[in-house]
């Protein structure tokens, strides 16, 4: 993803540039798309679709329709970047938010075909099993599927995407307060549902 | 620190938990330094935190997922082929922008050949070289832009605002 008001740090940033200058850097690169740049769409495709990618995986639980949800997206923004107004919008802002949009509407076209059951993974996993890597994947990923939408894309944005709370609050059209309630909600099922495998790493964190 | 007071500040430290997580650098603030010192000095707190950090750890363990070449390459392909769009190297000389399909007397467009044309030649460029140029996928763009018009990809309008909250966010 461009840049974004995410944690320096994290995966998805440009080490030694600053925010600023990754923001400035996507307005330019933006308003050569916005002329019909094709260079620049193919840079901005290349510095933003892991981001939306992850979101969308996260989201979804699936990579299909993750990798659907990113064409929609990029294909959005070339399509619509003649009409990008500079300064009015973030172009990570704008991507997170189509993101979070498209996600939506997957899920709820999922829901009119059919009601999806969520493999009860977390019950059939043995202790052992757990400490395996994928099997602990599949769990968390089954966890956070079982969330409400928008519970799971506010720790998705937050969480996995280290945005500030003011930047998930705007790609998901939410208040601040509501964002805070979201997130409080989704991780406290989290605690619950993943009693076992987090009380399982607990001799491995230190105190303090 | 009396009994109630301890209660409250450990009932807020668990709600700033629940809300953002373990890190506290990605605390409030205001708050930041004060329960920090609490979880150092409260073995409860302590507790609490610790159990934060084992859950963000299995969190972590979500999977995610990056973008192959054959996944950008087709974006880039398929942004070639939107027909209601111009794609063109930048800077463009005067007189040397690219220019609608011509049409044939039926209506139809000249190029259909260019479309498919445009886009195995952007995959297998930006396969290819990928960060290296973009002269031979400018190429394809500019085929696709020859094609102005003939082809709609199946794109469907996914992006409904529910709240009209679209409006500030300049391309929504």
């Amino acid at each position: 993803m461009p840049s974004d008001d995410a944690k320096p740090g994290r995966a998805g940033s440009r080490s030694g540039v600053s925010q600023d200058e990754a923001r400035e850097a996507d307005q330019a690169l933006m308003e050569r798309v916005s002329q019909g740049d094709a260079q620049a769409f193919q840079q901005l495709v290349d510095t933003g679709i892991d981001r939306v990618l992850a979101v969308a995986r996260r989201t979804l639980g699936d990579e299909t329709e993750a990798e659907d949800v990113a064409q929609e997206v990029f294909l959005r923004l070339w399509r619509q970047a003649e009409n990008w107004e500079g300064g009015r919008a973030q172009v990570s802002t704008w991507l997170y938010r189509v993101t979070v949009n498209a996600c939506i509407d997957k899920l709820r076209s999922r829901k009119e075909e059919t009601v999806k059951d969520v493999p009860e993974i977390v019950a059939e996993a043995t202790q052992q099993q757990m400490m395996e890597e994928d099997d602990l994947r599949n769990t968390m990923d089954s966890a956070l599927q079982e969330l409400p939408e928008r519970q799971r894309l506010a720790l998705v944005l937050f969480h996995y995407e280290s945005m500030s709370m003011s930047a998930v609050a705007e790609a998901m059209d939410a208040s601040v307060e509501a964002v805070e309630s979201l997130l409080a909600r989704g991780r406290r099922s989290l605690k619950k549902k993943l009693q076992s495998e987090w009380k399982a790493l607990l001799p491995d964190i230190p105190e303090g | 620190m009396t009994a109630k007071n301890k209660k409250q500040k450990l009932e807020r430290l668990a709600g700033i938990l629940d809300v953002y997580g373990a890190d506290a650098s990605r605390w409030p603030d205001a708050e930041r330094k004060e329960l920090r010192s609490l979880i150092k000095r409260d073995r409860q707190a302590r507790l609490l935190h610790r159990e934060a950090r084992a859950l963000a750890r299995v969190m972590d363990a979500a999977p995610s997922m990056r973008a192959s070449s054959d996944l950008k390459a087709e974006i880039v392909s398929a942004a070639a082929r939107c027909g209601d769009r111009e794609a063109r190297v930048v800077p463009i000389e005067a007189g040397q922008r690219p220019h609608k399909a011509d049409t044939r007397p039926d209506g139809m467009t000249t190029f259909w050949p260019a479309v498919g044309l445009a886009a195995s030649f952007a995959l297998g460029v930006y396969l290819g070289v990928s960060g290296v140029g973009g002269t031979a996928l400018d190429n394809a763009f500019q085929l696709a832009a020859l094609n102005n018009g003939a082809e709609e990809i199946g794109y469907t309008e996914l992006w409904l605002d529910e709240n009209g909250g679209g409006e500030a966010e300049g391309l929504l």
